[in-house]
């Protein structure tokens, strides 16, 4: 009866921490061929920079970012499923606390513009990103098998 | 044991003669990229040279100028040229290449042969030929609007297929008004806002080709002078559907389109080519083409047979003389 109700409960606590939390991503700014600005929010209680930056890093992986102000909409780096299953078998690790997620934060900033919800502006290095999908052959090069 | 260890060293550097031979063999040809301003944005600064075909008036963008006179399009060029070597592939610069025919025509005229005085041959065609090209042409486009509220740039960044003619990828997009920043800056924060969309275009093109080969055109003509032409039956069968036959035999898929076919020439667009040959070589319109050149050749044909190419991606035979 014991392990039963372990397992019960376990079930019953990473039901509620797995569970899903809204975040918008849009393009605040391009102005470095390096670095893609993102703005970020939740409707979270509790959002705070660390879940804005994996969100940030998320969208930019498998949903792609709207655009907004000079910046066009751009599309997901996983544009295929290809690439989203072969991500998968590394997504654990990668977004893990001391995952490769965090090479590719610039910054991240907290703006305080009296909204109820936390905006954060997150830089993300989308070419350092793109190249390690690569060296992980996630992703292929533009010139791969020429 | 020390057999032992020298067999396995063997075995290794084997192994890794064999991965490298791979490497160096399973390469398909890198087609060439080049970026060149759209026609409609030297018509807009003027950068045209007109001149008279045969009664008509014809207009040729005169990129020389551009490139000389024009402030913008060394800065956009140059931009786009960064962003697509830390992509990987680098362009073909259009003013250099410009440049160098210019020096390799000077200096074609100069050369001598030192026993008999002979110049170096160039035909009517080569002169014709001899301009800058690319396999794949990326046109730019853009124009900065003065409204109430700040500079506006359009820009538009398409790639295309110069032997297909075929639009490969296209990003285009207007920017919100900004009345702070120079027009560099902006043009700046065009071609960053535009390159990723355009560049996981090209990709698909890319990944396309790989599984579905290579798209060329291929056109069959005849001289004049022969005696024959492709209605012509040999062995109770037109040339024409010795022709098809082999193209369905060799195409990828059998996919191809007869577009125009008369007695005097037939055309194949949409051919799709397998990449690599049979030994895993890299085979373009001329590898593929030299195929059914060699098929026209031998029996029963016993044909003449000249072979050209446009680049990667085009080859014409003429059937009767070489």
């Amino acid at each position: 009866m014991k392990p039963l109700l372990i397992i019960s409960t376990l079930f019953l606590v990473l039901g509620f921490t797995r569970k899903n939390e809204n975040y918008h991503v849009e393009c605040y700014n391009l102005s470095s061929s390096d670095y893609i600005d993102l703005k970020v929010w939740s409707d979270a209680k509790k959002y705070n920079a660390t879940k804005a930056e994996k969100n940030a890093i998320h969208a930019v992986l498998y949903s792609g970012v709207s655009g907004s102000g000079n910046c066009i909409t751009q599309k997901p780096i996983l544009a295929s499923e290809e690439a989203r299953n072969t991500f998968k078998k590394i997504e654990r690790k990668f977004f893990s606390k001391k995952g490769s997620w965090k090479l590719f934060i610039k910054s991240s900033t907290f703006i305080n513009d009296k909204t109820p919800t936390n905006h954060y502006i997150v830089s993300i290095s989308k070419l350092q990103l793109m190249n390690f999908l690569i060296e992980k052959k996630v992703i292929k090069s533009l010139n791969n098998g020429f | 044991m020390v057999f032992k260890m020298k067999n396995m060293k063997k075995i290794g550097l084997i192994t890794l003669l064999i991965c490298l031979v791979g490497t160096l063999f399973g390469q398909a040809k890198k087609p060439t990229l080049m970026i060149l301003p759209s026609d409609n944005w030297c018509e807009q600064r003027f950068f045209m040279t007109e001149f008279d075909n045969q009664g008509t008036k014809q207009k040729v963008p005169n990129y020389k100028q551009a490139f000389q006179e024009d402030t913008e399009i060394g800065q956009v060029i140059s931009k786009i040229g960064s962003l697509m070597v830390d992509r990987g592939f680098p362009l073909k610069d259009a003013e250099q290449e410009i440049k160098a025919i210019e020096n390799r025509t000077a200096e074609d005229n100069m050369t001598s042969s030192t026993n008999t005085g002979s110049s170096i041959t160039e035909s009517p065609l080569d002169k014709l030929r001899n301009k800058a090209k690319a396999d794949i042409v990326i046109q730019i486009w853009w124009k900065v609007n003065k409204t109430e509220q700040g500079k506006i740039i359009s820009f538009v960044l398409e790639a295309f297929d110069a032997y297909t003619s075929k639009r490969i990828a296209s990003s285009t997009g207007n920017s919100t008004p900004n009345a702070v920043d120079i027009v560099p800056v902006l043009l700046q924060n065009a071609i960053l806002s535009n390159i990723d969309p355009f560049v996981g275009q090209l990709q698909a093109h890319f990944d396309d080709m790989f599984t579905n080969g290579r798209e060329i055109k291929l056109t069959v003509k005849k001289w004049n002078s022969w005696d024959k032409n492709l209605e012509t039956e040999i062995d109770g069968k037109e040339i024409t559907d010795y022709i098809q036959e082999w193209m369905q035999k060799n195409t990828v898929n059998k996919r191809f389109n007869l577009s125009d076919q008369t007695e005097n020439r037939i055309n194949f667009e949409q051919v799709r080519i397998p990449l690599y040959d049979a030994n895993n070589n890299p085979v373009d319109a001329r590898q593929f083409t030299k195929g059914l050149q060699k098929y026209l050749k031998g029996a029963p044909f016993n044909f003449e047979v000249k072979l050209m190419t446009r680049g990667l991606g085009e080859a014409i035979i003429v059937l009767g003389e070489k």
